[in-house]
């Protein structure tokens, strides 16, 4: 009984400020739809500039055609000097004819089109160099199409047709945020208890240590499995994200990955003594975790060890399984071994939090 | 007015602060550990291009030319791959996450190639990860003309010849991007969220009441506050540019004139959005939430650190217009890589100025009203 007063009393509090509701309820959903919508690693919006002379029909043709395209957008420029432009980030791109004509070059093939690319960004600058490869293989292509490559690729995207970005980055932002709130929040809750002092009477109380452990992840554990499906159901109804799998199974992922990220939480909290120690250790887990999720940046490119301190990352395993069970209905030895890997994280991080928590009392 | 501000109280306040950040050991080591983890992370982890991408390669024609085609596909570092016997053994790869690419080759397929009818190959990519797809359809059209000529021994006329040259990163290292991007990243963790947290402690512990009935007054707080916060951010942008300088060999071409002033705006912007945020929501767990959702997530996600601000719909293009971590990526990115003068920088620095007024004319402005009677 006391341990159902003390999870009541655990919730209000953490309710209890109308603000802190629009943080955990309202403010992931604004983050979900703000980072679905505006993120993408497709490249797009090239601002490309020209240098030729009027006279030139192929480059113009080359410019018609790649502002026509959805990649590129014209550039305003100022001066004469195409390496400025490029340096004053007036253009991503420029495209720079030999001295003479391109149409008279194209007969003789001797100077080459030259192409600039600001490739701070080395992704954007090999998309940049692609596109504009593709450009001038349609430019050279003639009506007949007797230059097209009699070798063709007939490329189908499975699980998300149309290459919408917001498919693949929405499962991926939704682990981030749950992870984000339920670590922070687990480990500054007890840290603010022993900060003001308030955890001494804790102690003092007749709560039994069990009961306060279980009192202060409960709530959190349900704080986070109801931001799931909140998070998923704006996915769904504002994205189109497909739900190709069994809701149920994904609620039993959600429910290991919660129970992790909370136990981690915990931990985290027996070593801080303050809030801001609690929630600085709070970072020194999520910038790593989210990092190497692969939610940014692919986990098959990194070297080996790292690759194994990936296997030890309960987000890399739940974003795995949200975009198997959301985009290929997934199911069977793919879910066993995820969902027992994070089942695996979570019992060991309970153990080592639940041992530290005695300790600490 | 004589009395409005002394620095001397305002040092003795930074000198408590001090006091304050070196007794908490765990602060401060969390403070100057963090950064080097992440910086670390991404100068060992972290590689945009994706490489040996695991396919599975469906051979219906079996022949010299069908063997050709997936010897090109493996010696091409893009992929590697086996083979597999059935359709629906690509589709349960592919189902599974183990492959992320099937190729098909069609029964037929030397026979068309060698009689010109043109021969079909179907790919299927995987594109529940947005990534790894894209990158495979940039791969195949760098196959494709390879592939010909090696099968077929024609050379692909080429009527244009395209020389490109990459500016301001030639190896296309996509270190020297991120790298200096963290810069940016680590400051905004130092400046909003420490700042935020400690002002918010003053209140929550009551001790701001305190310090407010004592003749120092609110100015001589927020510099005496914030001060040694300042200092310890710069010391992390000082131990990020030596990482980055000597591990990563990021060069820096621009002016350190430019970046410095750039610098102490940013600082200050960002040390004025802490105080804000610690003013309103008094409490440090709200601080820190706050903190997170105004200051951290946005200078990581929105600031085209890692996902260019070029490719976001129109909207949002405008929007991180109001994230001074989106113009101070632009200017560090443009002084480490790029070199570009003060006037090429203008609307940058224009931008981060403007905001950073405004945050610290709105701060000040509560801070104060809260404050005196």
């Amino acid at each position: 009984m006391t341990l159902i007063g003390f999870i009541q009393k655990e919730i209000k509090q953490t309710l209890r400020d109308p603000r802190m509701k629009i943080f955990l309820f309202v403010a992931p959903v604004i983050q979900l739809t703000i980072f679905g919508l505006a993120l993408s690693n497709e490249t797009r919006n090239v601002r490309l500039a020209a240098q030729y002379r009027p006279t030139d029909i192929v480059m113009h043709d080359i410019m018609t055609r790649a502002l026509a395209s959805k990649w590129f957008i014209p550039a305003e420029t100022t001066g004469s000097d195409p390496f400025e432009w490029v340096q004053s980030n007036e253009a991503d791109a420029v495209l720079v004819a030999p001295p003479n004509e391109l149409s008279a070059e194209m007969e003789r093939g001797r100077d080459p089109l030259q192409l600039l690319v600001n490739s701070k960004n080395s992704l954007r600058g090999r998309a940049i160099e692609m596109y504009m490869k593709a450009i001038l293989q349609e430019v050279t292509a003639n009506p007949q199409g007797n230059n097209l490559i009699p070798l063709q690729f007939d490329v189908r995207a499975l699980y998300n047709p149309t290459f919408e970005t917001s498919i693949y980055m929405v499962p991926g932002v939704m682990s981030m945020l749950v992870c984000l709130v339920t670590i922070i929040l687990t480990s500054m809750s007890v840290a603010r208890e022993r900060e003001t002092g308030t955890f001494e009477t804790l102690i003092a109380s007749p709560v039994r240590s069990s009961e306060l452990l279980l009192g202060k992840t409960v709530p959190f554990v349900i704080l986070g499995m109801i931001q799931v499906p909140l998070i998923l159901a704006v996915g769904v109804l504002l994205f189109g994200l497909p739900v190709r799998g069994s809701v149920f199974l994904l609620m039993v992922a959600s429910f290991f990955f919660v129970l992790t990220t909370v136990a981690i939480g915990l931990l985290i909290s027996t070593i801080a003594r303050t809030q801001q120690q609690a929630m600085l250790g709070g970072f020194l887990f999520l910038f790593p975790a989210i990092l190497l999720s692969g939610l940014m940046f692919p986990i098959e490119n990194m070297p080996f060890y790292m690759r194994a301190l990936a296997q030890l990352n309960p987000l890399s395993h739940f974003i795995y399984l949200l975009r198997n069970i959301l985009l290929k209905g997934g199911g069977g030895t793919f879910f066993l071994i995820h969902v027992g890997a994070l089942a695996v994280l979570a019992a060991v991080c309970m153990l080592y939090a639940t041992y530290r928590f005695r300790k600490v009392i | 007015m004589k009395n409005f501000f002394r620095w001397q109280r305002a040092y003795a306040i930074a000198k408590k602060e001090v006091a304050h950040i070196t007794r908490d050991k765990f602060t401060l080591s969390m403070a100057l550990v963090l950064p080097l983890i992440v910086v670390t992370i991404f100068g060992v982890a972290i590689e945009f291009n994706l490489n040996d991408i695991s396919t599975s390669f469906l051979d219906l024609d079996k022949t010299q030319s069908s063997r050709e085609l997936m010897e090109t596909f493996t010696s091409s570092d893009y992929f590697h791959g086996s083979s597999i016997l059935t359709p629906s053994e690509g589709y349960r790869r592919l189902q599974s996450d183990e492959s992320k690419v099937v190729v098909i080759i069609p029964p037929d397929f030397e026979k068309d190639l060698i009689s010109g009818g043109g021969s079909q190959v179907q790919v299927l990519v995987d594109a529940a990860d947005g990534q790894a797809a894209s990158s495979v359809l940039s791969y195949l059209g760098d196959i494709q003309p390879r592939a010909f000529e090696k099968l077929t021994g024609y050379l692909i006329p080429q009527n244009i010849q395209l020389k490109t040259r990459f500016l301001f990163n030639p190896e296309l290292n996509s270190k020297w991007f991120t790298v200096p991007g963290l810069l940016v990243v680590i400051m905004t963790m130092i400046a909003i969220l420490l700042t935020a947290l400690t002002v918010a402690r003053e209140w929550e512990t009551g001790s701001m009441e305190l310090l407010l009935s004592t003749p120092v007054k609110p100015l001589e707080i927020i510099i005496g506050k914030l001060a040694p916060y300042a200092v310890l951010c710069l010391g992390a942008v000082g131990l990020v540019y030596i990482l980055a300088r000597i591990a990563f060999h990021v060069p820096f071409v621009g002016s350190y004139a430019d970046f410095l002033l750039a610098c102490s705006l940013f600082l200050i912007t960002y040390l004025a959005q802490g105080l804000m945020i610690s003013v309103l929501t008094r409490k440090q767990m709200l601080a820190m939430q706050l903190a997170m959702i105004s200051g951290l997530l946005p200078s990581q996600l929105l600031s085209g650190f890692i996902f260019p601000v070029e490719n976001m719909p129109p909207f949002f293009q405008r929007f991180t217009m109001i994230l001074p971590a989106r113009w101070f990526m632009n200017i560090t990115r443009d002084s480490f890589l790029q070199g570009s003068t003060f006037w090429q920088m203008r609307s940058s620095f224009l931008g981060l100025t403007i905001i950073g007024l405004v945050f610290i004319t709105v701060a000040v402005k509560k801070f104060k009203r809260d404050l005196e009677p």
